[in-house]
């Protein structure tokens, strides 16, 4: 049977709809199924797994507002590829969304409006030079990104392009996460607070290395710290909050049994530390000799699997001046030196120590050293007597032989199941509020794992220990007067809820302080508001309700009061990492870009998050500059030769072909 | 094939026979120097890459891409030979590839010929050029003009006159083209810029031409290609 024109004709246009449809289809179904081959030589469209899997896992609209002042750029001689390597980039990011990742570009370079939205979202302008052949000019454009989703906002106030993928995956994972992590940050010499400013000022100005300020001296390694994370104040003299993930020990030094305790019972219950000290004071004032630090950690450090040596260490691998001039010497750590096979470690830059000390790792059974960062070899050490006059220095140096220099350890990790330090030590006297947390059944250790100790007695199949703990006639801190104020255990109502192992701490919350600091977990979770009537003698606090039978509470030797305090004896497997310098997280050395924070800041995200954001590295997309040293002549000659060369032969070929072939068609007729 | 690469291979010669391909030639390539040495200040920007060149793709085929492609069926018809063609033993698809490829050979020479701007590229480079996005701008550059060819070939079977085939090729590459950049998709709501910008030409021109070649941006060509071959044999078998 034949069709008629008109059937065949709708047969067709059928067809074509249909075939339209499967395009359109199958253009759809790629959208989520693709491949994407990256020609460039390093790779530098290709995001990282970390970053694809991030974008790929998307399951809301992420909207982001570039403030880019293109025009800005593009009319300033050197910076005019910056725009298109932040579109670039950008564009990667929309490319691997999904779609889950809309993109509007909003250049404030002639709208002031623009300008003003801008600055109110947090964007900054950067002030930039310019420079040609005649003058110099600056400007100061935007670039920038804010980011949107499920209403919360996070703001890249500066897009630099070589680290825009970290800032934006981080950006993105930060808004889209929903569990916190905290950061624990400790140093123990802190300044007292609540003293008036000027004797804050006295103090700082009197004993400048012993005593820390979280809030001043560690303050911009905080910040960067908190674009990511929660951080809070933990002052060890009660019991580290659960929801603590990685707790940071800045500067040992006064360190007491109460502190070590907490300490202890942290790593005991999975938590993980990154310990910076060091075995010599670093200077205080003008003064260029040094002392060692006492050996009162010195105990503590060895149960965990190392130790600090009292020793300063040099490195002709250091850090120079502008004129090339070695600046004291101060260990820069290189790549080179890194552990190859760490992923901690693994791609991250050189960084600084000041004032460092070596380590040394002698790991208990069941805990695995590894010695991520060394000196270079030409590194030297003082020991006994410490005197950092440069020219002491620079003269120790010179009457150096070769046999002294050598590589010295500065960060290692322990890895491992490890042991309480308190398993066979009695429990200080002065535990205030000390609850260790999670109760055995929280930590889902059997009946068995959990016996009773009484005083101190050791049993070494123990894994909790149900302790009693005197209450103080008075407040803790007697070796280290400079402690947050340790709450009086009269002001603790009798079902505390801290000493109550049923209970858990409060989540995770973010407490600033007035002025911006950190908010102290000291006080969080907060204890039931009972205070103890005016005037009443402090009363000894009844011993909580035993929550398992097998775990019986009684005081240790010499108690008066007790308080139940579950010791932790055998932790599950974590980590402890060990950097032989509390000076490398100061404000000066991460704010001089030396690499610290960075160094550092990837620690703390393979520590807490598995660390997939940090394995990204920063790429540039870099493209060659034309040499310089053309002349116009020469410009010209290429310009010319390069736009017409081609087409004036092409023309010539041209021509050639039609007079052939005229004289042809001419000898034809 | 053969009979498709026969058709493909008569028309290309047709090209050099008149002026056509020649002043086609000249023309494309000396805006795409002008564009790379003058537009995007090649010296003065310092950037030893081909990416101003590439950039300035969409715009220059506009000009000289409808110019080819406007009297494949156009002319055809003015001057009577489109019924004499059809009579061939021949398929409407096998014509119209024929004509396609021959369009697109041109484009690919034009593309060859301008070979003298990645070489001052690599000889002005202070260091040694990374030539992953240059292979990437070509590859881009050739599914662009397959993509511009289909279009404006299209345009020249559905009229008869040469004026208005080019006018409507033009007009039809230009909107697709448009239809992605920020300033089109941004004034609409999300979901309908975000449809647009994935309908649009340039914006996964752009992603081949810096040097990364996408599945989804193939399979876009390949798909615009499909489609207006498709309409084209349709508008040939309506005729």
């Amino acid at each position: 049977m034949t069709s008629t024109p008109k059937q065949r004709r709708m047969q067709f246009a059928i067809s074509v709809a249909l075939v339209t449809a499967n395009l359109f289809l199958l253009n759809w179904i790629a959208l989520g199924n693709y491949g994407r081959v990256d020609l460039t030589r390093d790779g530098v469209y290709t995001l990282h797994a970390a970053t694809r899997k991030l974008l790929g896992n998307l399951d809301d609209l992420v909207t982001a507002k570039v403030y880019l002042s293109e025009k800005q750029f593009l009319d300033n001689a050197g910076w005019s590829l910056l725009p298109r390597q932040v579109k670039d980039k950008i564009d990667e990011f929309v490319a691997q969304a999904n779609g889950k990742l809309q993109v509007e570009y909003r250049d404030p370079s002639d709208d002031k409006d623009i300008e003003r939205e801008a600055q109110q979202a947090g964007i900054q302008q950067i002030p930039l030079g310019s420079s040609d052949s005649s003058s110099m000019t600056v400007f100061q454009p935007f670039c920038g990104v804010t980011l949107q989703y499920a209403g919360k906002e996070e703001v890249i106030p500066v897009a630099e392009p070589p680290r825009l993928e970290y800032d934006l995956a981080m950006a993105i994972t930060k808004l889209t996460r929903t569990e916190t992590i905290t950061i624990g940050f400790n140093v123990v010499n802190q300044l007292p607070e609540g003293l008036p400013p000027e004797m804050l000022a006295q103090m700082r100005d009197q004993f400048p290395r012993d005593l820390h300020d979280i809030d001043n001296d560690y303050r911009s390694l905080v910040t960067e710290l908190r674009r990511q994370f929660v951080v809070e104040k933990v002052p060890l003299t009660t019991a580290v909050p659960e929801h603590v993930n990685l707790l940071v020990v800045a500067n040992t030094k006064g360190m007491n049994d109460v502190h070590r305790f907490h300490l202890d019972q942290y790593v005991m219950r999975g938590g993980k530390v990154v310990f910076l000290t060091e075995g010599v004071d670093p200077p205080q004032g003008q003064m260029p000799v040094l002392t060692a630090q006492d050996a009162s950690n010195d105990e503590f450090f060895k149960h965990y699997g190392f130790g600090v040596k009292k020793n300063l260490v040099f490195d002709a691998q250091c850090p120079t001046d502008r004129y090339g001039r070695r600046i004291f010497y101060v260990p820069e750590i290189q790549p080179r030196y890194f552990d190859p096979d760490s992923a901690l470690v693994a791609n991250l830059g050189r960084f600084m120590l000041m004032f460092a000390s070596g380590i040394e790792l002698m790991p208990p059974p069941g805990v695995e050293p590894i010695v991520l960062c060394r000196t270079s070899p030409g590194a030297w050490e003082q020991t006994g007597f410490f005197d950092i006059t440069p020219d002491n220095v620079l003269q120790q140096r010179k009457d150096m032989k070769a046999d002294d220099l050598k590589q010295f350890d500065v960060v290692g990790v322990l890895k491992g199941r490890f042991t309480s330090y308190f398993a066979n030590r009695p429990l200080p006297n002065d535990l205030t509020g000390a609850s260790t947390g999670p109760s055995a059944a929280d930590l889902g250790m059997s009946e068995d794992d959990v016996e009773d100790l009484e005083g101190g007695d050791e049993d070494e199949s123990d894994d909790i220990v149900d302790d009693g703990a005197t209450v103080p006639d008075q407040p803790a801190g007697g070796e280290h007067p400079t402690d947050a104020p340790v709450q009086d255990p009269a002001q603790k109502p009798a079902t505390d809820p801290v000493t109550d192992p049923t209970k858990k701490s409060d989540g995770p919350s973010e407490q600033d302080v007035p002025g911006g600091g950190i908010a102290d977990a000291a006080q969080d979770p907060p204890p039931v508001p009972a205070p103890a009537p005016e005037g009443a003698t402090p009363a000894a606090p009844q011993v909580p309700e035993n929550p398992d039978p097998n775990v019986a509470t009684a005081p240790p030797e010499g108690a008066g009061t007790q308080q139940a305090v579950f010791v932790v004896k055998d932790s599950p497997e974590t980590t402890i990492v060990v950097i032989g310098s509390s000076m490398m997280l100061t404000n000066n050395l991460i704010e001089a870009g030396a690499g610290n924070l960075e160094f550092f800041w990837s620690l703390v995200e393979r520590l807490t998050t598995g660390g997939e954001l940090s394995e990204i590295r920063n790429k540039l997309i870099d493209v060659p500059a034309v040499r310089a040293d053309y002349t116009p002549g020469e410009k010209n000659a290429f310009k010319y030769v390069g736009m017409l060369g081609v087409p004036v032969i092409v023309l010539a070929i041209g021509i050639l072909v039609y007079v052939v072939s005229k004289a042809k068609s001419g000898r034809a007729s | 094939m053969n009979a498709v690469l026969c058709v493909a291979g008569k028309e290309f010669k047709t090209y050099f026979k008149t002026p056509v391909a020649y002043v086609f030639l000249v023309v494309f390539l000396a805006l795409t120097g002008w564009a790379f040495f003058f537009l995007g200040n090649f010296f003065e920007q310092r950037a030893a890459t081909l990416r101003d060149m590439f950039g300035f793709l969409p715009w220059s085929f506009l000009f000289v891409v409808p110019a080819v492609c406007m009297k494949m069926w156009a002319e055809e018809r003015k001057i009577g030979t489109f019924e004499t063609l059809l009579t061939m033993p021949l398929s409407e698809v096998q014509i119209v590839l024929g004509k396609f490829l021959a369009a697109f050979g041109l484009v690919a020479v034009a593309l060859a010929l301008t070979f003298p701007l990645p070489v001052i590229v690599g000889m002005t480079a202070a260091s040694s050029v990374d030539f992953g996005p240059i292979v990437g701008g070509y590859i881009g550059a050739l599914f662009l003009g397959a993509a511009y060819v289909a279009i404006c070939l299209f345009a020249s079977a559905i009229t008869e006159s040469q004026i208005v085939a080019f006018i409507l090729g033009a007009f039809l590459a230009f909107g697709l083209a448009l239809i992605g950049s920020q300033s089109v998709a941004g004034i609409f709501p999300s979901a309908i810029g975000e449809l647009l910008q994935l309908l649009s030409l340039q914006t996964h021109f752009m992603n081949i031409e810096r040097g990364v070649v996408d599945s989804r941006d193939v399979l876009y060509y390949l798909s615009v290609l499909t489609f207006f071959l498709m309409l084209n044999v349709a508008a040939v078998k309506r005729r």
